[in-house]
C-alpha cells in the first residue's frame, strides 16, 4: 500500500504534470513600463520550474518581439527572459493589431500567432491567468 | 469541460467577453465576478468559495 511518504519521494512529482499559468500582456511596452515588468514576473516563475508559463502579447504589446525591440526602454528584459521562457517549456504567442503587425517580421508572426478561439482554449487549460 | 471563473477588473473590456463566449461555446462552466460593480466594503467569501472551486482563475 502507498503510504503519504511515497508519494512524496521525487519521481511521484516529477510524474505529476504541471500546471499551466497564462500571463496576458496588453500594455504597450514603448510607453508602458508594466510590459517588461510582466515579462521579467513570467521569466521568474518559469525558473522555479513548477508551472508551466506562456505568454500572450496582446495588441501593441506584441511590439517586444519586433526587431527593434533593442530600442525599446527595457529592451535587455526582453532579450533576457523571452528566450528563457521558451528554454523552459513555455510558449510566446503574438496577437498584435493592424499597426503593431506592420512592425514585426513575418516568421515571428507565423511561429507565434494566436487567434482568439484558441486564446480561450489555451486559458481555459491555465490554472491561472494574469493580465498586465 | 473545466470550471472557469473570470474577474473582471476593467469596465467595458471587449477581450474577455469573447473569450468567455468563446469558451462557453466550448462547453466550459464559467462564473463571472465584476469587481467594477462590487462595493469595496462588499462580502467577497463568494468570490474565495469560487476562487477554490474552479479549476482555472482568469483574472481580466
Amino acid at each position: 500500500m502507498e503510504t503519504l511518504s511515497d508519494k512524496l519521494k521525487p519521481h511521484q512529482l516529477e510524474a505529476k504534470p504541471k500546471r499551466k499559468v497564462l500571463i496576458i500582456i496588453d500594455a504597450d511596452p514603448r510607453t508602458n513600463p508594466r510590459a517588461a515588468e510582466a515579462v521579467r514576473l513570467a521569466g521568474g516563475v518559469c525558473v522555479w520550474e513548477q508551472v508551466e508559463v506562456s505568454i500572450v502579447l496582446h495588441h501593441a504589446a506584441a511590439h517586444a518581439l519586433s526587431e527593434a525591440a533593442a530600442d525599446l526602454p527595457e529592451g535587455k528584459i526582453y532579450k533576457q527572459f523571452l528566450p528563457m521562457i521558451r528554454e523552459k517549456g513555455g510558449r510566446v504567442y503574438v496577437m498584435p493589431d493592424d499597426q503593431t503587425m506592420e512592425a514585426l517580421d513575418t516568421e515571428v508572426i507565423l511561429k507565434n500567432h494566436l487567434k482568439e478561439p484558441a486564446l480561450a482554449e489555451l486559458a481555459a487549460e491555465a490554472a491561472m491567468v494574469i493580465r498586465f | 469541460m473545466a470550471r472557469i471563473i473570470h474577474i473582471l477588473t476593467r469596465e467595458n473590456d471587449p477581450l474577455p467577453a469573447s473569450i468567455i463566449a468563446a469558451q462557453e461555446t466550448t462547453g466550459h462552466e464559467t462564473r463571472v465576478i465584476d469587481l467594477t460593480e462590487v462595493d469595496p466594503n462588499g462580502d467577497y467569501s463568494i468570490l474565495l468559495e469560487e476562487i477554490f472551486a474552479a479549476d482555472s482563475v482568469q483574472v481580466w
